[in-house]
């Protein structure tokens, strides 16, 4: 083997590990990536939605409901009931509250905060990557650029259902964040 | 007479006249194609019997893995790792031994490719009787790292073809593992970008070991790291160009240089592969520019007789460069 076919073979064979260390490094090495600032906008959820009479929708900035008829579940004797949180992206906990108390707040619908972030969900890749990864409908995370927290969440009777957890806006009223 | 004697001799002659430049090239032209008929006639029957031969060994794969599936559930933990596991080290020490004997053909071959099957599988198997529980593809990674390392280390000690190609296989499959394994359950990055560079570079680094297998005579594994290597390295800068409303500007104004970078390596490493595939994506890539720049300034159907005239044209220079360079 010559010269000029070692370094093809040597370069061939460490293109892949440069890649996966380069990985590597922007995921363990703290401040190699620039993270960004952290949130500052709460939002509102509701969680149980699984068998709902009721659908959400945000209309003026507030909150409005609309009766449906309820879903079709495996147990009709259990009634779901939705639950409303409002998460505080600081201390990264849910608070619940009522609906009338959650259609009095001002929200904004669209799917990206005032200051650019969005909830996600995470990643479940058990089978063979890139073939068959998915998303973990168990998780969520806040999410800019490379700034990403883990949320924890009140994901209601079943968290494994991605309806168990839905996004209904971020609060804009004053004192957020 | 020997070879300086020789051509000592065509000089002569030719100098004096006596013989002509094409003279000379037609007898070596008529020698090689006489020494092409005989090894031709032998290489077709090697060929087909590779072919049944691989045919054979996934056909015998397909059984034993149905037959397993049907008794699963009768069979304890010890025999699942047996059928699976056993089975599969039986069929690669089988290949092993077969690969010593010159009479049996490629019959090695057959219980390479069922090992390569059924290991893996076995090794899952194992794992998981034993209680291992994967997180994030960890079991992927245990399972390809041990099968790289085995083929890896089979064909440096036995420099088969199928050994390379399974290694090769097997490695790529852990580079893919490895990254879902280091990515966790954190979605930091985009993940189609960050997938289409992963094949990106991998497609660079089997061009790279292309050319080093393919001159140090393992042209068949050559071919299909040539051929996977230049569909994954177009590919992933082609995916990375984006599509209309989110397109990245700087991997779309870079894509036709390394589609005629292609063009120019097939000339110089006379490949097909590196010559169709370039060909294919420049076709693609005119036909997205043009649908996505083009279609709403000058319309469809103009926009579609410019991408079908540039589509014409890339024909052409294709077939000038394969009849003058390959």
């Amino acid at each position: 083997m010559d010269k000029k076919e070692r370094v093809l073979l040597i370069t061939g064979l460490l293109i892949p590990i440069g890649m996966i260390m380069f990985i590597v490094s922007v995921i363990y090495i703290p401040g190699l990536m620039m993270r960004g600032e952290p949130p500052k906008y709460d939002f509102l959820y509701v969680s149980n939605q699984a068998a709902s009479e009721y659908q959400y929708s945000v209309l003026g900035g507030k909150l409005t409901r609309k009766q449906v008829e309820r879903a079709q579940t495996y147990n009709q004797s259990i009634i779901y009931e939705d639950r409303f949180y409002i998460h505080s992206v600081s201390s990264n906990k849910s608070q619940e509250l009522s609906y009338e108390e959650a259609s009095r707040l001002r929200i904004s619908s669209s799917s990206k905060s005032p200051d650019g972030f969005t909830i996600v969900y995470g990643r479940r890749g058990e089978v063979l990557f890139p073939f068959f990864s998915s998303r973990d409908y168990s998780s969520r995370y806040i999410k800019k650029n490379s700034y990403t927290q883990k949320l924890d969440l009140e994901f209601g009777m079943d968290q494994r259902y991605y309806y168990n957890f839905r996004f209904l806006g971020w609060l804009v009223s004053d004192g957020n964040g | 007479m020997d070879k300086a004697e020789l051509l000592n001799a065509i000089q002569v002659l030719t100098s004096e006249g006596r013989l002509s430049r094409d003279d000379v090239l037609q007898a070596c032209k008529a020698g090689t194609q006489e020494n092409s008929d005989v090894v031709g006639a032998r290489g077709v029957g090697n060929r087909y019997s590779s072919v049944l031969s691989f045919a054979g060994g996934g056909i015998v794969f397909m059984g034993i893995a149905i037959f397993i599936a049907q008794q699963w559930d009768g069979l304890n933990a010890f025999m699942h790792i047996l059928v699976t596991l056993g089975l599969g080290i039986a069929a690669y020490f089988s290949a092993i031994l077969f690969s010593q004997i010159k009479q049996v053909g490629s019959l090695d071959s057959a219980f390479f490719l069922i090992a390569a099957l059924l290991l893996p599988l076995g090794i899952g198997v194992t794992l998981d009787e034993l209680g291992f529980e994967s997180h994030h593809g960890s079991m992927s990674v245990i399972i390809f790292l041990i099968m790289s390392a085995v083929y890896a280390l089979s064909f440096s000690l036995f420099k088969r073809d199928l050994l390379l190609l399974f290694a090769i296989i097997f490695s790529t499959c852990l580079y893919f593992g490895l990254i879902n394994y280091v990515l966790g359950p954190v979605p930091l990055f985009n993940e189609a970008s960050l997938l289409s560079y992963a094949i990106l570079f991998a497609g660079i680094s089997y061009m790279m070991l292309g050319y080093v297998v393919h001159n140090n005579s393992f042209q068949a594994v050559s071919g299909f790291l040539y051929g996977f290597g230049v569909l994954a390295f177009l590919g992933g800068a082609f995916s990375l160009g984006g599509w209309e409303s989110n397109q990245n500007m700087l991997w779309e104004l870079l894509f036709p240089g390394l589609v005629f970078l292609v063009f120019y390596l097939s000339t110089v490493l006379k490949s097909k592969s590196f010559l169709i595939f370039a060909a294919l994506f420049l076709g693609s890539y005119i036909i997205k520019i043009t649908a996505e720049y083009f279609s709403d300034s000058l319309g469809w159907p103009l926009a579609l007789i410019i991408a079908g005239l540039g589509i014409i044209a890339l024909g052409y220079f294709t077939l000038r460069v394969s009849q003058r360079y390959l």
